[in-house]
């Protein structure tokens, strides 16, 4: 798949860069801004859809946002692995953020591992990278372009399969990125 | 005897059932055909109050990712926390098939708003 060029809007350096799990936290949305007495606008862009974002006209528009992936992918002034990239998420005044999959990875593997494993199993995701890519097409899912608030339940995306579900939950109260994923079986 | 050992866990906002035997989270609802496990409203409304108060401790006190600590929860907020907790397990233990499940243990809630581990 290449790279894909992204261009200098503020990011967020939380999720990217690959430079150790603490050093990115800025702190431009931390204490002070106590985001339970607001509502964030999140919007999250999984790389699937970026890739065709590249072919684009800039100057277009269509129905899925094709638009705003272009502005971000100008904005980040980075190139990245797509093979590693799975996703952007931008959240209202905090700028873009960006997400690997060996972060995802460390986040959701806490556990020590069955967890991802159980996703990969119902979700029939072959490599890490597949699971990743699907559990932000999932938060992917989640609608955009609008408020949620902080007792909205729109921050939890699901999607069925035949054993079981996955299940997304993004956060509202950071960079409005996936906070944590798991399997949830269904009856037999 | 109870073939299934469950493990109350409250996991950002979403989930409350573990089967210890496989390590799964068990879907749960008052109707849904596909859910395994079925509770009355009553019960459902108790476990939804514990996760969103836990989801309101990991808003206010956890940083980014819900992976950093940028305070602690007051002993008053811990308190209605476990006190939810206390009465979810109550509507939980009586709503449960006794014969196939048995509640052996309430996890921590993870994240965990009352002491993220270091290592993030």
């Amino acid at each position: 798949m290449g790279s894909v060029t992204v261009g200098n809007l503020p990011v967020d350096p939380v999720n990217g860069g690959g430079n150790g799990s603490s050093g990115g936290h800025n702190g431009g949305g931390g204490a002070g801004d106590d985001p339970s007495r607001r509502a964030q606008r999140i919007q999250i862009v999984a790389t699937s859809q970026l890739a065709g974002a590249e072919t684009t006209d800039p100057n277009s528009v269509n129905r899925d946002g094709l638009r705003n992936i272009k502005i971000q992918t100008e904005a980040v002034g980075q190139v990245f692995d797509q093979s590693k990239l799975v996703a952007f998420a931008t959240v209202e005044s905090k700028g873009t953020a960006y997400l690997e999959v060996a972060r995802l990875e460390k986040l959701l593997k806490r556990d020590g591992g069955s967890r991802w494993e159980a996703m990969k199993s119902y979700s029939g995701s072959a490599s890490d990278v597949d699971l990743a890519m699907e559990i932000v097409n999932v938060a992917a899912t989640l609608p955009t372009g609008r408020y949620l608030s902080q007792t909205d339940s729109e921050h939890v995306a699901c999607r069925d399969y035949k054993k079981g579900r996955l299940r997304v939950a993004v956060s509202d109260a950071g960079n409005g990125w996936v906070v944590t994923a798991h399997p949830e079986r269904y009856k037999e | 005897m109870a073939s299934i050992p469950l493990q109350l866990y409250p996991y950002y906002w979403s989930s409350f059932f573990v089967d210890l035997s496989t390590n799964e989270f068990i879907s749960w609802g008052t109707s849904e055909e596909r859910v395994e496990i079925k509770l009355s409203i009553d019960a459902i409304s108790t476990i939804k109050a514990v996760l969103n108060h836990h989801r309101e401790l990991c808003t206010k006190y956890l940083g980014a990712h819900l992976d950093k600590q940028l305070g602690l929860p007051s002993e008053v907020e811990k308190q209605s926390f476990w006190k939810l907790m206390d009465a979810a397990v109550e509507a939980v233990q009586l709503g449960l098939d006794p014969e196939r499940y048995e509640v052996v243990s309430v996890a921590l809630p993870e994240p965990n708003p009352f002491a993220i581990c270091a290592d993030g």
